[in-house]
């Protein structure tokens, strides 16, 4: 590392406490849920993923940091958040080696290479996914309705966004928004649990590990735009209700775009960033070949964050005064 | 309508160094910093557009009337050398600093291949020449968005801990790959643009 030119401030400095142990914890809790429907939902496959994808997070993460003589610190539980997450956005049926492959990616080339925690450009795990979503022979994995057609779960089993990639929005009459928002619908393992999902994300802007300007305005953003195209052709394009309760918008609010090394810090660079997310999910959505675009415009934006990074908030100026 | 398409098509999914992998010298080269990364990709915008614009003349007024379409690569390599030359000779009179700040980078634009690729692309895809114009600008434009994406990155792996056997070039390649991951989402949407235009 060369020597820095950091600015150090004058003390007293006040620690607030958190550790990036607690910070991880609070994530794995605020997943807890979604991974207990998706689990219930599909049953032990889904508990196989997600186990297999945790401990090859941690594995890699391990293995990665003993070859470039660092220390090892996977006790901080950010590979395993890393791991959790990417299992939540895969199908239950994923063979062991997509997700070792996966994971492997994610962890190695997108955050220990970088430098480890903190310094990845990208989110790990989403660079994971997209490696295994653009392998053509390894596609057919991420399709839901080929990769979920053995399983009995009691409710219609259609891909949402498929049906609407494919037919447009006059084929989506059957899909009932209570059902959507109660996670009945086909899709990753904890990432279709919208309420679920809902309810941890909300957890952790309570508790401050992610903050509030990010999910809100990803939101908005998906809302907006989604709007704005259903209202110039309502037979082709889908509503905003559909567009938030479906594929990985609700994960992709509170857990995908939320990771602290590749998302921005001043206020108007999350917001930015929020908005960017969200409308970039809806361009993706309509126009790419990719049915659910979400992963893609978080990385998108992902890459844009070291510029949102230079909207600097405007600071007030500490006033001095003098004692006497 | 068409000329939008075209330039979303160059700019972001087709884009000339994350989707087709030309210029990735100067792309490695120059990304280090951002002053250096911006005053490249304003170089390319520049360079890449006149280029093409000449070849194009020279492709239509001289090659193709005389039949010796088989010098076409000589020639454009020829025509955009000289043309680099004049650009540092101009920057070099004009603008001292980025003169300076680019370096042996400007002499780099004469083998960049995303200037010849740009070149050969819009006679291969036999565009008019305002839809060459267009594509030679929207091409660099995407380039030079490459380019300070690159650098903004770049400058935060100065202060983050990248293993030993990785600094510099090595993990240069390895962020312009998983660029090109993220890139990897506009895929298809060219096709669905001209559709939705067509229709």
């Amino acid at each position: 590392m060369k020597a820095l030119d950091l600015i150090v401030s004058p003390s007293p400095h006040i620690h607030s406490g958190a550790k990036m142990t607690g910070i991880s914890y609070h994530i794995l809790i605020a997943l807890l849920p979604a991974v207990i429907v998706g689990i219930s939902t599909y049953g032990l496959d889904a508990l196989r993923v997600i186990c297999s994808s945790i401990a090859c997070a941690m594995v890699f993460e391990a293995l990665i940091q003993k070859l470039f003589k660092k220390p090892i610190t996977i006790s901080d539980g950010s590979a395993a958040v890393t791991g959790l997450i990417l299992a939540l956005i895969l199908p239950a049926s994923v063979p062991f080696y997509i997700v070792a492959v996966a994971n492997f990616a994610g962890i190695v080339i997108g955050k220990q290479c970088f430098g480890g925690l903190g310094a990845n450009p990208l989110n790990p795990a989403l660079v994971g996914w997209a490696v295994i979503r653009i392998t053509k022979a390894w596609a057919g994995y991420l399709d839901f309705d080929l990769a979920l057609v053995n399983y009995d779960t009691g409710f219609l089993m259609q891909y949402p966004l498929a049906v609407l990639k494919a037919q447009g929005a006059s084929a989506l009459s059957h899909f009932d928004m209570i059902d959507l928002f109660l996670g009945k619908q086909t899709g990753g393992i904890g990432a279709a649990a919208i309420v679920w999902i809902l309810i941890g994300g909300l957890y952790l802007v309570v508790r401050g590990v992610i903050r509030w300007e990010i999910p809100l305005f990803f939101l908005l953003g998906t809302a907006a735009l989604s709007g704005i195209f259903w209202l110039t052709d309502q037979a082709a394009y889908a509503g905003p209700m559909f567009h938030i309760l479906t594929g990985n918008v609700m994960i992709g609010a509170f857990f995908l775009s939320t990771d602290s090394g590749s998302s921005p810090v001043n206020r108007w660079g999350l917001v930015v960033y929020g908005l960017g997310c969200g409308a970039m999910t809806i361009f993706l959505r309509a126009w790419s070949d990719y049915s659910d675009g979400v992963v893609f415009a978080c990385l998108l934006m992902n890459l844009f964050v070291p510029l949102m990074d230079k909207i600097k908030d405007k600071q007030k100026v500490p006033e001095v005064r003098s004692l006497g | 309508m068409d000329y939008i398409i075209l330039i979303i098509s160059s700019l972001l999914i087709n884009n000339i160094l994350l989707a087709q992998f030309l210029g990735n010298c100067p792309f490695l080269g120059t990304s280090k910093r951002m002053d250096t990364a911006i005053g490249m990709g304003i170089a390319v915008i520049f360079v890449l557009t006149i280029a093409c614009i000449v070849t194009f003349w020279v492709q239509h007024k001289v090659l193709d009337p005389l039949g010796i379409d088989y010098l076409q690569t000589v020639s454009f390599i020829l025509v955009i050398a000289a043309l680099v030359q004049l650009v540092e000779m101009f920057l070099r009179k004009f603008a001292k600093p980025l003169y300076t700040a680019l370096g042996i980078f400007l002499p780099l634009i004469t083998t960049n291949c995303a200037v010849m690729g740009a070149a050969l692309l819009i006679i291969r895809k036999e565009y008019t020449f305002t839809q060459g114009v267009v594509f030679a600008i929207a091409s660099a434009s995407g380039f030079t968005l490459a380019l300070i994406l690159m650098a903004g990155i770049r400058e935060r792996l100065e202060i983050s801990d990248v293993p030993l056997a990785l600094r510099g070039t090595a993990i240069g390649l390895i962020t312009a790959g998983l660029m090109a991951l993220a890139f990897f989402g506009f895929q298809g949407m060219d096709a669905a643009l001209t559709a939705l235009v067509r229709s």
